[in-house]
């Protein structure tokens, strides 16, 4: 399966990393995550929604920097203020003004939010929500559903195995949409749960994505009122790909804190909490800080993608592109005798097989995809964002094509 | 973990003896089929051996018309296998890891029937070649693979049943079986299920994962440890297809099991 030639220096720079850097890559950029020998290790370059990797191929991104991209890698409009705003200084002694515009501007954006605080990655944003919600009840325990990532650190991982027992002891999880499981949960553990965390809809890695029962928000607001618990909205992967005033308002939910990060500053290294009025008070005991936290590029950069985002057509466009691919790949993939499902929102879209849940046909399919300059990622969920246009969702399907028949064929 | 024998905890020092026990009559018997000399002394006299430690299941290996079996970890002694001719008893889980970790001391042997004295005998000379066969350059590489794959698919099986740090961990590892394969040189398979790992009798035509080494030399660089699986994934030696989260469970025990073997015999045999 391994492509040597073409990804020769990939394959190079990783014998050199594996000497010096923990498995090479780690995380979710490990070789394998995707299918080792098929996909480039390192990029060089992006513009747009085209990437080219260390070896010079290029490749249309379905994967956006993990959902970061979202008006283009390289967009003018977004760097240009960024630059700007880096010839005058980045990390000052004090936050720059941007900071409270950002605020501002955010507050009034997220529906139903009052304050807003940054931050650089997701998991900091989610950590700092799991801490505030224990502090603002006096209670320990927080409620995720099983599969759901809600970051990188301990008490939230994905990898059971790489922390202790004890510091992931306060989380407890319910199977997605599955009200009686969340309600026997709240029942069990009543007077002792701190939040309930849930992203926009589920989007596990390795399976395929799931839109929220019409009454697992109501549910979910009931039970964290008579419990007293905070709900809390991972809306990290979803913001401004769902709704422009919170993925929250697309699915009628009401949470009291919010998550953000990824698309909100187009790559710029930012995340942010936001809460509603009721726990602004512990908001303000909280000491929140970070070295980095209150640079003022990627604050520019948010505040420049959000104009960029309502300039480019924002979730409707997204959608309407979402949608195109969708119809596209289940199309070309049944008439190559494959039960392809495309599974998700249409922004954020990933393609499963019904005939293979160990998803041999994900890591095929992606393979063969990345062979013919697409980047669609066999194991997690890919996003669509406002650089791509028809052509390339139509280049996508005629490539999925020959995908499919070299599936079909045995000769991918 | 703690890496001296002596500081490791009465449970840690209990998978570690399960481990070596598995390991030892499982590699002893795979060495046995490869090599002339073994095979001679094996087959001369039909035997049946137990190793046994308080509080731990015991392992045996048999001989018997021309074919040498093994059994570990609460496995039934295979069928047609003879009563036991032989015990060697070790005094604690402890002392059977050291003794059989190289670390000296020895088990009291106790004659249960016919052919004690050659069971004795050959399990001595065979328990000595093994690790002999795999540090020798001139051991053929596939035979080495075979036996580094053996002992580190039936040491994750006895890490997996008795280390009860793992046992929450592992549900959150899918269920199943994968498939372990190197072209030509060795095609097995396992299945995970709750907490328990266990070795088919063959590799499944369907696994729900597929684990493939390129060659035996990069079996042996897995397996022994020298080069990191991440690592050998990436660089092609290895692929993986099929249900990922399945492998990376049981990469997280085959990880723990290192821990085992890196402990180490210091402080006096006793």
């Amino acid at each position: 399966m391994s492509d040597t030639g073409r990804l020769s220096k990939s394959l190079a720079l990783f014998e050199r990393a594996a000497k010096v850097i923990p498995g090479g890559i780690y995380g979710s950029k490990a070789p394998g995550f995707l299918v080792p020998g098929a996909y480039p290790y390192y990029i060089e370059s992006a513009k747009g929604c085209r990437m080219r990797d260390a070896d010079g191929n290029e490749y249309i991104d379905y994967l956006c920097g993990y959902g970061s991209q979202i008006v283009g890698y390289g967009n003018e409009r977004v760097d240009g203020p960024a630059c700007e705003r880096a010839s005058r200084g980045d990390l000052l002694d004090q936050p720059a003004p941007i900071m409270v515009e950002l605020a501002e501007r955010l507050v009034g954006t997220v529906e139903g939010s009052s304050w807003a605080v940054f931050m650089k990655n997701g998991t900091d944003a989610t950590t700092l929500a799991y801490s505030l919600a224990r502090v603002r009840t006096g209670k320990p325990l927080a409620i995720m559903a099983s599969g759901a990532y809600h970051g990188a650190a301990n008490w939230c991982g994905a990898n059971p195995f790489a922390a202790l027992a004890a510091d992931s002891a306060g989380v407890l999880t319910f199977r997605y949409n599955d009200l009686s499981g969340l309600e026997r949960l709240f029942a069990e553990k009543r007077g002792r749960i701190a939040c309930l965390f849930l992203t926009p809809y589920h989007h596990p890695t390795f399976r395929p994505q799931e839109m929220p029962d019409p009454a697992l928000y109501e549910t979910a607001r009931r039970l964290c009122d008579s419990e007293g618990a905070l709900l809390v909205l991972d809306d990290i992967r979803g913001n401004f790909r769902l709704h422009p005033r919170g993925s929250h308002v697309r699915f009628g939910a009401k949470p009291d804190l919010w998550c953000m990060g990824k698309a909100m500053a187009n790559g710029y290294p930012i995340s942010a909490l936001l809460g509603g009025v009721e726990t602004r008070g512990t908001a303000n005991s909280f000491f929140i800080t970070g070295t980095y936290w209150m640079s003022a590029v990627p604050m520019v950069a948010a505040m420049a993608a959000m104009d960029e985002m309502e300039r480019l057509g924002g979730v409707p466009r997204l959608e309407s592109l979402g949608l195109l691919l969708k119809e596209g790949l289940e199309s070309e993939g049944r008439a190559a005798g494959f039960g392809a499902r495309v599974s998700g929102p249409p922004a954020i879209p990933f393609l499963t097989f019904d005939e293979d849940p160990d998803l041999y046909l994900n890591q095929r399919f992606g393979a063969a995809m990345a062979r013919r300059g697409v980047f669609m990622h066999p194991h997690h969920n890919w996003f669509i964002s406002l650089a791509h246009g028809e052509d390339d969702i139509a280049q996508t399907i005629d490539r999925s094509r020959e995908a499919f028949a070299a599936m079909a064929s045995g000769a991918e | 973990m703690e890496k001296n024998l002596d500081r490791l905890s009465r449970a840690d020092a209990a998978t570690l003896a399960r481990v070596r026990f598995a390991t030892t009559v499982h590699l002893v018997a795979l060495a046995t089929e490869a090599e002339p000399e073994l095979r001679a002394k094996a087959y001369a006299r039909p035997f049946s051996l137990i190793l046994s430690a308080p509080g731990i299941p015991a392992a045996g290996i048999c001989s018997r018309r021309g074919a040498i079996r093994s059994w570990a970890g609460g496995e039934k002694a295979p069928e047609g296998a003879l009563p036991p001719s032989l015990a060697l008893r070790f005094t604690s889980p402890r002392a059977a890891a050291r003794t059989l970790g190289g670390g000296g001391g020895a088990p009291l042997p106790l004659p249960l029937g016919p052919g004690a004295l050659a069971a004795l005998a050959f399990f001595r000379t065979a328990a000595a070649r093994v690790p002999a066969m795999l540090r020798d350059g001139a051991t053929e590489s596939a035979l080495k693979a075979r036996l580094l794959a053996a002992a580190a698919l039936r040491g994750l099986v006895e890490v997996a049943a008795s280390d009860d740090s793992l046992a929450e961990r592992m549900a959150h590892v899918p269920d199943g079986t994968v498939a372990l394969e190197a072209k030509g040189v060795f095609s097995i398979g396992i299945s995970k299920s709750g907490r328990r790992i266990e070795l088919l009798k063959a590799a499944p035509a369907s696994p729900n994962a597929r684990l493939s080494f390129r060659d035996a030399a990069s079996a042996v660089a897995v397996f022994s440890g020298s080069r990191p699986a991440v690592v050998a994934l990436g660089a092609g030696e290895v692929t993986v297809g099929g249900l990922l989260p399945l492998v990376q469970g049981l990469f997280a025990v085959l990880d723990r099991l290192g821990e085992y073997m890196a402990v180490g015999n210091e402080g006096a045999a006793r």
